[in-house]
């Protein structure tokens, strides 16, 4: 367990154990997850609920999966049971029974973003390590191009060293892990440092 | 931090990761993170077969519902390319529905796992496809990965 994510702050609806567990206890990633995780989803309650309007039990089984799979990846206990409470009632893809709503779902939506945007707040920027800027762009550049997950541990190295302008924007396409996007925003970066990647 | 040359990732044992949800990718990658295996991700289907066609990975963790393509269609595609038929496919899901199971082995799949998957549970299981891959390739059922013996994580 570490220190830093004490045991108990909204255990209701955040399993902290069992997240750090899976992140091999590293408390910076998880809690970047955990707002990733917030942000990517923010609208799939809404999503669901237009779903169930208009009768497409298909795109709602979907989006129930969805939420409820990366939920329940996170730690995200109560969110993922409801999730996966209505996609199972959605299973058959025939018409839910009567009284199948969103507002359980929403409101631990709402209450879990809220925990992790007051218990767990983004950790500040990493220290700026002595590399070397060159190879360390280098590297990355390698690693998205061949899809590497290591990108991920190289890439916290690297952002200090970045100009502001486009920083963040590399960061968020890196981890949402697109590649393709990720390296015109680096070549970019690189030319703007006068670094050649080729 | 030092670069890792090309020719070391080459020796490692590959692992595909194919997950339209970034956040399920970084769960399995810390998991299985630790330098036995040069992890790869593809967040679609499609994706997921162009990578496996180029870098010919020993084990793909394929989620089952992918918006594009449908996981065990990808499985399919996979078991059915002669260059990635190799490639030993665990299916991942939220769900152990036993529809989604039956197709995915029919599809040839050889594992399937239900999210969320324990961290070790994770790590042993991809160790035993692993260890069935190097099996099939000093059998002849598939064909040899550069410097195989060598690169196997030990169990």
């Amino acid at each position: 367990m570490d220190e830093g994510m004490a045991e108990g702050k909204s255990a209701p609806l955040v399993d902290v154990s069992d997240l750090l567990r899976r992140m091999g206890g590293r408390q910076d990633q998880a809690v970047t997850l955990l707002h990733e995780f917030c942000e990517a989803q923010t609208l799939a309650p809404a999503r669901l609920a237009d779903a169930l309007a208009v009768g497409d039990w298909p795109r709602a089984r979907q989006v129930a999966h969805r939420l409820g799979g990366s939920a329940a990846n996170l730690g995200l206990r109560a969110l993922a049971t409801e999730a996966l409470r209505i996609e199972a009632l959605l299973h058959s893809g025939n018409p839910p029974p009567d009284g199948l709503d969103v507002t359980l779902l929403t409101t631990l939506f709402t209450e879990t973003a809220a925990a992790v945007e007051r218990d767990w707040p983004l950790p500040a920027s990493a220290a700026m390590a002595d590399i070397d800027v060159a190879a360390t762009l280098r590297l990355v550049d390698r690693q998205l191009a061949t899809q590497d997950c290591e990108v991920l541990e190289t890439l916290p190295t690297l952002l200090p060293h970045l100009p502001e302008n486009g920083r963040d924007a590399f960061a968020k396409a890196v981890q949402s892990l697109n590649s393709a996007r990720a390296r015109v925003i680096l070549r970019e970066l690189a030319a703007g440092m006068e670094i050649t990647l080729d | 931090l030092t670069e890792t040359s090309p020719s070391t990732s080459a020796t490692r044992r590959k692992v595909l990761i194919v997950d339209d949800q970034s956040t399920n990718i970084q769960v399995l990658h810390a998991a299985l993170r630790g330098g036995a295996y040069l992890i790869q991700f593809a967040t679609s289907g499609q994706q997921g077969l162009d990578l496996a066609r180029r870098s010919l990975p020993d084990v793909v963790l394929l989620d089952v519902h992918l918006p594009d393509l449908d996981g065990i269609e990808v499985c399919r595609r996979l078991h059915d390319d002669p260059a990635t038929a190799a490639s030993l496919v665990a299916l991942i899901s939220g769900s152990g529905e036993d529809d989604d199971v039956a197709r995915g082995m029919k599809a040839g799949a050889v594992d399937f796992l239900i999210k969320p998957i324990a961290p070790e549970l994770l790590r042993r299981r991809v160790e035993l496809l692993v260890e069935l891959k190097g099996l099939r390739e000093l059998t002849g059922q598939a064909p040899a990965a550069p410097d195989a013996l060598s690169a196997a994580p030990s169990a």
